[in-house]
């Protein structure tokens, strides 16, 4: 097993040979994301309101936001309504273009838009019925751990040991919850990658075989994915020091702030394409490894 | 039945061996309450023995007494209280059964040996509800004339109710509150609204809180041992019992009730400020976090001390109730308040700081003042509210003292003021109406409408005379129960002697449009016009006489500006609006706000740029400041720092979701 760290590094190298397809990903939400952010701007803009609100750039004015909140929520939360739409058609959206991005990556071929189209086109079915079969089993994960830390909650906490024992077993059941979610997505994960190099047709195998996988190569997939959650919580804490530091106040200032959300952005479509990679690359070591193993045995009959 | 006062004092003499903690007294002393109280925390009962002395302060001859029996408000769906909540009790959903609380008077024996409780009745004065039995009516076999006293022995047994709001048990927890049969205050003539003397002793109601007189407890409380016990006033004596239990002596002068609380799961801290005695009482698991507490009461110490006036009491006891008896936090007793809490409260939400300092000021204003919260909620718990989001935002910064997490920020008084603000229907009732008769949500007008209307008087007439306005209204009528009408006697004494009469000579227009009247305040910069001057034109003087010019020209370099700023809303306040030119100077205008529409004219080489209505905020109870600013200087890094906000996180959110599934 090659440590996680080289599987991290090829996956990132992988990603940046063809860097069109963490741009597709990244473009896509942009765009979605900017059809309601456009919105929002033309929507305050236009109302009466605009020159009071003038202060909100230097600091947050919580009776100027509220004011404005009382005055127009209605409409806020009309476009805050329109982001469901668009979060469903930006999961679709994603949730295809993983088909050409996968197929790309597990081919290690250069990048041809119609090639990566086709892969796109090819697993988008496909891809689909996994998305909602995820879907599901997210919900029947999350449905069970609750249920059972409730259970523990019952059992093993009263109302005057709420705020100790009860706490505690609520910080557990969050953490083992939170896990158990993240092997579903690596369940969901590996099922596309399976499915990408097996071009298999049941996705319900793919998912047991997913499942199956994960459990033989526990180390190196958990491994893979805990260092890119961990770099993608880094990501965001560097931004978020980075927004507390330099404010606003000024135009250069919020310039320089927007150019650093987006490279942000841009390094998290990237990271999501470089995933798929070190998940690919395992998926391969995996297989090989199997093979050889394979091989010894039929050579020896 | 009529006792020489002597006799009492002798009789509460012999039993309290304590040096008097005021001397002068504080209050008038019109009650004296000496009580053996002893709980069964398996039974979740009650059982006492009450002395009582009560001196009538009117004038005239009175003949009968009437009680608040509070606990009978728990004592089925009956009672009006209950049906005022639809069946449940306060912070419940209904869905539990049992619980049920009730107060048994069994004897009223009065000095001479007679035997009154069956002479007792219920009475509803309120709502007229014949099954409501929180109010009993005594008659006397005969009156007490003016100045005299009448003693008595009361016997009651009262089982607690599930916790509610103010009062009860929660498993090991009891908040023993409105437990005693407790007198009502009788007004003489003149007192307050009364034109006749009579009692003033209102049912128990939901949404409404107290009214009692002032005087002296001595209160022997027996408890399990093991039991930490808080109560008002401060301990004189312990002992321990032979049977299991433990007896707790506490004396309070100059308080108008008595209320303690129980647990053997309580912790204690003690502190000190000045010589004041700090007790808090909490949860083990949260005394990590008693510092937040400490601190912030001391705070609120100093304020009000610097600001209002100065806590009289020796003591101060805060209770911090466990998550499982929080139906009991956020109530204030005279020198003891609940507070609210858990350890999963950050620091910068300081919500807990929040609680400890409006419980604090509550003992200025429902504790000392006491003001009747029946009749006049809004002079405590507005009151209280305007003095809570005045030491909070002092001292944790008027942007930050709510919240201050992340980079989101909000002010306590911003906090506040977006309660009223917000509310459906603003106009829904004057701010001063009985509140148990308020609408649902009137709540909001109690607490923050009057903290809101508080913050614009002191915009209005500055600082330093609202403190002076707030010093000595409570200097005057600390301990005398004043109504609205004397509140706003003070504002009227003092405000023309510092600001003279340019707001009038009185401020009964500005209490009688936003305390009485139902009218929102509302004012606009509606435009900002700029045009040309034209040359003058038709028959005009000249030195060779009149002449007839009538070409039209525009006077070169000169423009006229015009701002127009309206009143959109009832309430007519005097309002600053502050004008800039192009050439960076600024005129601030002063408009009595009377008019709908308000013009200001300048003619010159330099155009405004930018007006705005009140723009010092000095009338926060203006509903809306978003529309208070025209301007022609642009707001787009406004809205490009919102746009990036938005986006950058709605990327963020599509982008997690993709990363999820
Ligand atoms: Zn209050």
């Amino acid at each position: 097993m090659k440590p996680i760290l080289k599987i991290f590094i090829n996956a990132v190298v992988a990603a940046a040979r063809i860097p069109q397809l963490g741009s597709a990903v990244y473009v896509c939400n942009l765009l979605m994301a900017a059809v309601i952010a456009a919105a929002f701007r033309a929507f305050v803009a236009g109302t009466d309101s605009v020159s009071s609100l003038a202060p909100l750039f230097t600091d947050f004015d919580a009776t100027l936001a509220s004011d404005f909140l009382n005055r127009h929520g209605e409409a806020i939360g009309a476009l805050a309504r329109a982001v469901v739409p668009l979060a469903l058609l930006s999961l679709a959206v994603n949730v295809i273009l993983t088909g050409g991005i996968l197929s790309l990556l597990s081919s290690r071929q250069k990048f041809s838009l119609r090639g990566f189209l086709r892969g796109c086109g090819h697993f988008a079915g496909r891809f689909l019925r996994v998305f909602f079969l995820v879907c599901l089993l997210l919900a029947a994960v999350g449905g069970i751990m609750i249920t059972i830390f409730a259970g523990l909650d019952a059992l093993l906490s009263s109302p005057v040991t709420a705020e100790t024992r009860g706490n505690l077993i609520a910080a557990i059941g969050i953490l083992a919850t939170g896990f158990m979610l993240v092997v579903v997505v690596m369940v969901g994960d590996y099922a596309r990658v399976l499915t990408v190099v097996d071009d298999g047709r049941s996705m319900l195998k793919a998912l047991w075989s997913s499942f199956r996988f994960i459990l033989r190569s526990a180390a190196g997939a958990f491994g893979v994915q805990y260092l890119f959650l961990l770099v993608n919580i880094g990501l965001f804490l560097l931004y978020l020091s980075a927004e507390w530091h330099t404010g606003t106040g000024s135009g250069f200032l919020l310039g320089f702030l927007f150019v650093v959300q987006q490279l942000v952005m841009i390094a998290r479509a990237f990271l999501r394409t470089a995933l798929f990679a070190g998940e690919v690359e395992l998926a391969a070591l995996s297989a090989a490894e199997r093979l050889e193993a394979v091989a010894p045995a039929a050579a020896g009959t | 039945m009529r006792i020489p006062l002597l006799f009492c004092t002798a009789i509460l003499g012999a039993s309290t061996p304590v040096a008097a903690q005021f001397q002068p007294p504080l209050s008038d002393r019109v009650v004296a309450y000496r009580i053996d109280v002893r709980l069964d925390e398996k039974a979740k009962t009650l059982e006492g023995e009450e002395h009582l002395t009560w001196r009538n302060p009117s004038t005239e001859p009175v003949g009968d007494l009437q009680f608040h029996l509070y606990l009978n408000a728990f004592k089925n769906t009956h009672s009006t209280a209950m049906k005022e909540s639809g069946g449940r009790f306060v912070r419940d959903d209904g869905s539990k059964t049992g619980g049920w609380g009730y107060i048994d008077v069994t004897s009223i024996r009065l000095q001479d040996g007679a035997e009154v409780r069956p002479l007792a009745n219920f009475i509803s004065p309120d709502d007229s509800n014949a099954a409501d039995q929180t109010v009993l009516h005594v008659p006397l076999p005969s009156p007490v004339g003016p100045g005299e006293s009448i003693g008595m022995d009361i016997r009651f047994t009262a089982r607690l109710p599930r916790l509610s709001r103010r009062t009860g048990y929660s498993e090991d927890f009891f908040m023993i509150a409105q437990w005693f049969p407790k007198l009502g205050v009788f007004e003489p003539k003149g007192m307050r609204y009364a034109a006749r003397g009579a009692w003033n002793c209102h049912q128990f109601h939901a949404a409404t809180e107290f009214y009692a007189d002032f005087g002296t407890y001595d209160v022997n409380m027996t408890v399990p041992q093991g039991f930490k016990v808080g109560a008002t006033g401060v301990r004189v004596h312990e002992t321990e019992n032979s049977n299991g239990t433990a007896t707790l002596t506490y004396r309070a002068e100059d308080v108008h009730d008595f209320a303690w609380v129980a647990s053997p799961r309580l912790a204690e801290r003690n502190d000190t400020w000045r010589d004041l005695r700090i007790r808090l009482l909490m949860p083990p698991e949260r005394l990590f976090q008693s510092w937040r507490h400490v601190q912030c009461v001391k705070a609120a110490l100093e304020y009000m001390d610097a600001h209002v006036g100065r806590y009289p009491y020796p003591e101060l006891t805060i209770v911090d109730p466990p998550g499982y008896a929080a139906a009991a936090g956020g109530m204030e007793y005279p020198t003891l308040f609940t507070t609210v809490s858990s350890v999963l409260i950050p620091e910068q939400v300081r919500y807990p700081e929040l609680a400890t300092v409006h419980e604090f000021i509550h003992q200025y204003f429902y504790g000392m003042v006491a003001s009747n919260e029946f009749e006049e909620a809004w002079m405590d718990e507005g009151f209280t509210a305007y003095y809570e989001t005045r030491v909070m935002d002092a001292f944790y910064g008027p942007k930050t003292s709510a919240v201050h997490l992340l980079g989101f920020h909000f002010g306590d008084f911003e906090y506040t003021r977006f309660g009223y603000t917000s509310m459906l229907n603003p106009r829904m009732a004057p701010t001063a109406t009985f509140a148990w008769e308020l609408p649902s949500g009137g709540g909001s007008l109690t607490y923050f409408k009057t903290a809101t209307i508080l913050a614009t008087l002191k915009g209005l007439i500055g600082e330093e005379t609202m403190d002076s306005v707030m010093t000595a209204y409570f200097r005057r009528w600390s301990f005398r129960h004043p109504c609205g009408r004397d509140f706003i006697a003070v504002v009227n004494d003092i405000v023309p002697k510092t600001q003279g009469e340019k707001f009038g000579k009185d401020w009964n227009w500005f209490f009688d449009q936003v305390l009485y009247g139902t009218g929102v305040c509302d004012y606009e910069l509606s435009s900002i016009r700029i045009s040309p001057v034209e040359d003058d034109r038709g028959y005009v003087e000249s030195d060779s006489g009149t002449v007839l010019r009538d070409v039209r020209g525009e006077v070169h370099g000169t423009r006229r500006s015009e701002v127009t700023v309206s009143r959109l809303g009832e309430v007519q306040l005097p309002v600053e609006v502050l004008v800039r030119f192009s050439d960076g100077s600024e005129l601030l205008e002063q408009w009595d706000g009377k008019a709908r529409v308000k013009v200001f004219r300048y003619t010159g080489t330099s155009t405004v740029v930018r007006a705005a209505v009140d723009p010092g905020m000095k009338i926060p109870l203006d509903i809306n400041v978003t529309n208070n600013v025209k301007s022609f200087e642009p707001s787009t890094g406004m809205l490009w720092k919102y746009f990036c906000k938005v986006l950058f996180w709605l990327q963020n959110i599509f982008h997690a979701a993709a990363t999820i599934i």
